[in-house]
């Protein structure tokens, strides 16, 4: 089977300054010892473009604190793959740190926002100065002339009733793009399900719906729903309405076996959600192409990655929507009954 | 099989879902390459198949 291998996401380090309860690092303790070594991380990109991947995500715990971030850009950029830093901006607000990034290979930053108000932001993150850091990041990132640069929030029990607020901070400037995504169950070593962070489906679907109209108008139509859910849940008019105006994706690149994630070891994973369950080790398990296609394609991984293409209900089969809706998020069916849900 | 792995199928067994797999297009290779105009990193799911205009990596064309 032709494998399309798009994107792949690189876990430079574990520390963060941020400590917000809903994040998947959290079970990583932010370990400061936890880096990804630079060979590593240049041996992961090399094997990455020879297999035809075009975007490499930087991810963490927080990656602008990565200290070879920069070696790890001109790498990227010299196999001619494009790159993103998945960040919570706070170093933007550093005018010698933005001038670095001015200057490096950098194509996109991918701003993940933590709440709507200084109160929310102190409470999330447990930084003090982490909301005026984050505005005046904002501010200084609308300078950037080379680099794109996307807003995003992931929904939790935290932020969802602040959407107002959050979508305020990104409309600071006009020309800014906010994308929200849902929050998803995260599996623990011990296969325990942790969900405490996750609004149930209903709640983030009315929350949205009641507020469409507000986002609108505060973010002049400049933003996109990653959605989580399956399509039939939410009111069709609405739907209609986002799919229409392109404001709404559906499946991740789990379901699309489109993406790699590498952990910090390098260790190849499938989803951020399952950090303890690696398939597969760089350097043990395969360091060229051949050796990573033998695994890709192998029965054991082909066989796994059928189960998150798995339809949730008999009926989905011959659902006239099936082919906007991937069934949502495979883990969410770890919490949910399908057969209750989708009733 | 790693126990990693045997594990995960394990927890996804546990969901108790339609046994029915969707289909996936040979032609994945034909999805167009969607990045995100917010730049958010996380759009390369976001293709749409050339050949049946599915979205998100699936596929529900004849041909597949």
């Amino acid at each position: 089977m032709k494998f399309d291998l798009n994107g792949m996401w690189l876990t430079l380090n574990r520390f963060c300054n941020f400590r917000c309860p809903w994040c998947y690092a959290e079970s990583t303790n932010y370990n400061k010892n936890n880096d990804m070594p630079l060979q590593l991380a240049k041996d992961i990109i090399k094997l990455g473009a020879n297999l035809g991947i075009k975007e490499v995500m930087l991810i963490g715990g927080e990656p602008t604190y990565y200290p070879n971030l920069f070696e790890v850009l001109d790498c990227i950029s010299e196999h001619g793959m494009m790159s993103t830093l998945v960040t919570n901006g706070y170093r933007f607000s550093e005018p010698h740190f933005l001038k670095k990034i001015e200057e490096s290979k950098l194509d996109s930053i991918g701003f993940s926002l933590k709440g709507g108000t200084a109160e929310q932001y102190a409470e999330s993150t447990k930084v003090k100065d982490s909301y005026g850091k984050t505005k005046r990041a904002i501010k200084n990132l609308s300078t950037l002339e080379k680099i794109r640069v996307g807003y995003s929030v992931v929904l939790s029990t935290e932020n969802l009733e602040n959407l107002e607020e959050i979508a305020g901070l990104v409309a600071s400037d006009p020309t800014n793009w906010l994308l929200l995504s849902f929050c998803c169950p995260t599996i623990s070593n011990e296969a325990e399900v942790i969900t405490e962070h996750m609004p149930t489906q209903l709640e983030v679907i009315q929350t949205i719906v009641d507020k469409l109209p507000a986002l609108k108008r505060i973010l002049n139509d400049q933003f996109i729903i990653e959605q989580a859910f399956p399509s039939c849940l939410w009111p069709k008019d609405i739907l209609d309405d986002l799919i229409q105006s392109n404001k709404i994706r559906f499946g991740c690149h789990v379901q699309g076996r489109s993406g790699l994630i590498f952990d910090e070891k390098g260790k190849l994973i499938v989803c951020n959600s399952l950090p303890n369950f690696k398939i597969g080790q760089f350097g043990k398990d395969f360091t060229t192409v051949d050796e990573f296609n033998r695994l890709w394609d192998s029965e054991d991984i082909n066989n796994l990655y059928k189960k998150f293409r798995e339809y949730p209900v008999k009926k989905c089969v011959d659902c006239a929507d099936n082919k906007n809706c991937s069934g949502g998020c495979p883990l969410h069916w770890l919490t949910y009954d399908a057969k209750k849900v989708l009733a | 099989m790693t126990v990693a792995v045997k594990k995960l199928n394990n927890l996804l067994d546990s969901r108790k879902l339609s046994g029915e797999i969707l289909n996936s297009c040979p032609s994945r290779r034909e999805m167009t390459n969607a990045t995100s105009k917010s730049g958010d990193g996380y759009s390369i799911c976001a293709g749409q198949c050339r050949c049946c205009n599915s979205i998100g990596g699936r596929c529900n064309c004849s041909s597949c």
